[in-house]
């Protein structure tokens, strides 16, 4: 869509992860989701985090979000222990969650009047966030007129709107088709280096994490935690026909499918454990699409 | 239209006493509109009409809140609530009666507890049955409490609930028509019941049709129109 944007000053919140552990009640018992994660997230990095489906990519996420607390060590967000949701901290979701009963407008606006921001700041707060996604000729559309990507931009918009410091997105681009995918990438690229916030991308996409992280970090699980970091020290903006990051891409694949590979054979022993002979469990993957 | 031809053509074989032809129920309606009874029945029928349904709003609201946001309290009331459900609402008017006498209170009464559990039920409902992700966005967003049910829940909801007020509302009706047919004085029930004592066939029709129209008319002036605009704004249209 547009070249490469000069990198903007750095806006963004620094994101701590101590000794993160969160146990879901199961069966009877507790099973553990994530254990002992230690993660330092600098201000204004865009860090990934990548795994094979149910390794508790989105219960983080949603730690740091303050939608759920962890069962033990802390969430620090600029050094404060994160309390609760907060605005700053907006979070997009694989689904577009805009609210039909309202234009586009309406929804874009609708975080800061929740925060009770002035009336006459918001009309222009809301046409800023919505130029920044292009979508400012679509201010007064309906949200069911509107394409998959063009929804998932006007989520863009309603995040970026009440200044995040930090944007925490749980496979937000899965939904779309690869071409508009490849049009999100940029866009949100240039918006993350034009307004230096921090951004956590969940994703099970190898080649998304490539194309836009700073850090990779591979999840292994059950239970959910570190696998490996892996520095993404490629000059942006990064195409995927690009040779390194080909390379780096398969230096990944490789560790995540030794992961999955793991996980499925897990899943195999407690299938033949049940007794199934046949061992239907061995076709199940413990990955969903995107590879 | 080809109602009336049938029904024409049906009331020519059949004696006009029993059954009377559009001919003679028309200028029952047009003897009843000059001597003004049936404008004043019409008002008297509505004004009650009205007020029970807001009454009902009223009540049914507070309940539907009550048991949508608190599971404790839901399920306290919630068998309670669908037990009187299923009691026709003229079975309340004997206590009605006893409570509050021949009087429009009684008929209130009457309206409110036929038409205010189905507004109750369907608010409930309805916040249950909305997609969560609605909910977790706007928590993220900030909003708790009161301001997600006003901002968030009830707008989703309101499809479904829209649904349980125009039920209400036939509900509210046809309590309303019990009641003034069977004790309450005025209104187009008791019109009803004149022509009855009359042994005046056409005017009792002449009525029927009136309730008919009434109900049709509300039914598509105001509640078709107000889903069919709410289909069109959430892109529900095919
Ligand atoms: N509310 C909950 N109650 C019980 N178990 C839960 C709950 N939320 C998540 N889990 C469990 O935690 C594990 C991780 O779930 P999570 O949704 O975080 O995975 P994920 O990595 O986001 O997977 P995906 O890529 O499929 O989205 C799963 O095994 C799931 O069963
Ligand atoms: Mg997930």
């Amino acid at each position: 869509m547009s070249g490469p944007v000069a990198r903007g000053p750095i806006s963004g919140a620094s994101v701590s992860l101590r000794g993160v552990r969160k146990d879901f009640p199961s069966r009877g018992g507790v099973s553990t989701t994530l254990e002992a994660v230690d993660l330092e997230i600098k201000a204004g990095e865009f860090l990934c985090l990548l795994g094979p489906s149910g390794c508790g990519k989105s219960t983080l996420l949603n730690l740091i979000a303050g939608l759920d607390r962890p069962s033990g060590g802390a969430v620090l967000v600029n050094g404060g222990e994160v309390q609760g949701p907060g605005p700053d901290r907006t979070v997009m979701f694989q689904d577009p969650a805009l609210y039909p009963w309202l234009s586009l407008r309406q929804n874009v606006a609708f975080p800061l009047e929740l925060q009770g921001v002035a009336a006459s700041e918001i009309g222009p707060r809301v046409e800023r966030a919505l130029r920044m996604v292009h979508l400012w000729r679509f201010a007064d559309a309906p949200i069911h007129t509107l394409s998959g990507g063009m929804k998932q931009r006007g989520a863009l918009a309603r995040s970026l709107v009440s200044e995040p410091g930090t944007l925490l997105m749980d496979e937000p681009f899965a939904a779309l088709d690869a071409q508009t995918r490849d049009v999100l990438y940029s866009e949100l690229e240039n918006v993350w280096l034009s307004t230096g916030k921090t951004v956590i991308f969940v994703t099970h996409n190898v080649r998304e994490a490539v194309r836009l992280g700073d850090r990779i970090v591979v999840l292994a699980t059950r239970p959910g935690r570190i696998r490996k970091v892996i520095e993404v020290d490629l000059p942006r903006p990064r195409a995927d026909a690009e040779r390194n990051v080909s390379l780096l891409s398969a230096v990944v694949m490789n560790e995540l499918r030794d992961e999955i590979a793991r996980v499925q054979r897990e899943e195999a022993d407690d299938a033949w454990e049940m007794g199934p002979p046949g061992g239907a469990g061995g076709h199940r993957f413990g990955m969903g699409g995107g590879l | 239209m080809v109602i009336a031809l049938v029904w024409a053509a049906a009331s020519r074989f059949v004696d006009p006493e029993v059954f009377p032809g559009p001919r003679l129920v028309a200028s029952a309606l047009y003897d009843r509109l000059r001597d003004g009874s049936l404008f004043s029945s019409v008002a008297l029928s509505f004004r009650r009409l009205l007020l029970g349904y807001a009454l009902s709003l009223g009540v049914g609201g507070v309940l539907g809140l009550l048991m949508a946001s608190s599971e404790r309290f839901r399920q306290a009331t919630g068998p309670a609530i669908t037990g009187l459900q299923a009691l026709p609402s003229v079975c309340w008017l004997p206590l009605g009666l006893l409570w509050f006498g021949l009087s429009d209170a009684a008929i209130l009464f009457v309206i409110v507890l036929g038409s205010s559990l189905g507004i109750a039920i369907a608010i409930d409902a309805g916040c249950r049955n909305i997609p969560p992700l609605f909910v977790r966005a706007a928590r993220t967003m900030g909003a708790r409490g009161l301001t997600l049910y006003r901002r968030v829940i009830l707008p989703a909801a309101f499809p479904e609930i829209l649904t349980g007020l125009r039920l209400a509302w036939a509900f509210a009706w046809r309590s309303l028509m019990a009641g003034e047919l069977l004790f309450v004085t005025g209104g187009l029930g008791q019109l009803l019941e004149v022509g009855r004592e009359l042994g005046d066939m056409a005017q009792v029709v002449a009525v029927m049709l009136v309730i008919v129209m009434l109900g049709l008319s509300t039914e598509h002036l105001i509640f078709a129109r107000l889903q069919e605009s709410l289909r069109v704004r959430w892109g529900l249209t095919r």
